[in-house]
């Protein structure tokens, strides 16, 4: 089960992730990314290095956070991902997509 | 000469996805000299292919089915066997979404089966005695 921490301010959004998210756990994953995004924080750093499994259904939950906080003139940019999540943006085409920073800072700082 | 094989049955139900990918992982794990990455290549495959019967196979109503996986060391390979009764569908002859994603795409998804044709290094379906049979493969070295 993954755990999920938001923090941070309208200015920018800091979203940690832990654990896995699969096809099971993925809604749970969306609906907090939706959530922070429906609440104003559009600008969001989302925090993947501690997340060790992510299946297609997570992918799918990610673009779909993203595409909305586009649209919301937001942005949601990722930092420091693990290899295995690294692993299966590449696969899927996403990693040239989304804005992947090294470091939590670096990615807090882009915006 | 091969280890013996080892059988799981679950209700096809989402809830059961995380006993099937610890059971593919561990006899994986206690049978062969797969890595930890090429095992994870193996729990990402059966995470797509189980979470695919649930969803599209059985459409969510399969609580009254069960699917079956079995797991075997072969000689050159870990060898993964699910089989359901869902409608006959062999989901490698469904076209792959294209590889550029774009944001103007009007809906997301489609790369659970290109990270299983990806990931193992063999992918076979079969439909036999009124059921669906995909045969995963993943070679030691």
């Amino acid at each position: 089960m993954a755990d999920i921490n938001i923090s941070g301010d309208a200015q920018v959004a800091l979203v940690e992730v832990s654990g896995r998210i699969d096809s099971m756990n993925a809604n749970q994953f969306g609906e907090a990314l939706n959530s922070a995004i429906d609440g104003g924080l559009i600008h969001i750093v989302l925090d993947l290095s501690s997340v060790d499994f992510m299946s297609s259904a997570g992918l799918r939950e990610l673009v779909n956070a993203f595409k909305k906080a586009k649209k919301a003139s937001g942005d949601l940019r990722l930092a420091q991902p693990s290899d295995r999540v690294r692993e299966v943006l590449e696969m899927a085409g996403l990693d040239s997509i989304f804005r992947i920073f090294e470091s939590r800072s670096e990615a807090v700082g882009s915006y | 000469m091969s280890a013996a094989r080892r059988e799981l049955e679950v209700a096809a139900t989402l809830d059961q996805l995380q006993h099937v990918t610890a059971f593919v992982v561990n006899a994986g794990r206690e049978t062969t000299r797969l890595t930890d990455h090429q095992l994870y290549h193996c729990e990402l495959s059966v995470d797509e292919i189980f979470s695919n019967i649930i969803e599209h196979g059985f459409k969510h109503q399969g609580a009254s089915h069960t699917v079956r996986i079995s797991c075997q060391a072969l000689s050159d390979r870990f060898e993964i066997i699910i089989r359901d009764d869902a409608p006959a569908f062999d989901p490698f002859k469904q076209q792959a979404p294209a590889k550029a994603f774009s944001l103007d795409d009007g809906s997301v998804g489609g790369w659970g089966l290109r990270f299983v044709m990806t990931c193992m290094d063999s992918v076979e379906y079969r439909h036999e005695d009124g059921e669906n049979w995909i045969i995963l493969g993943k070679k030691y070295t």
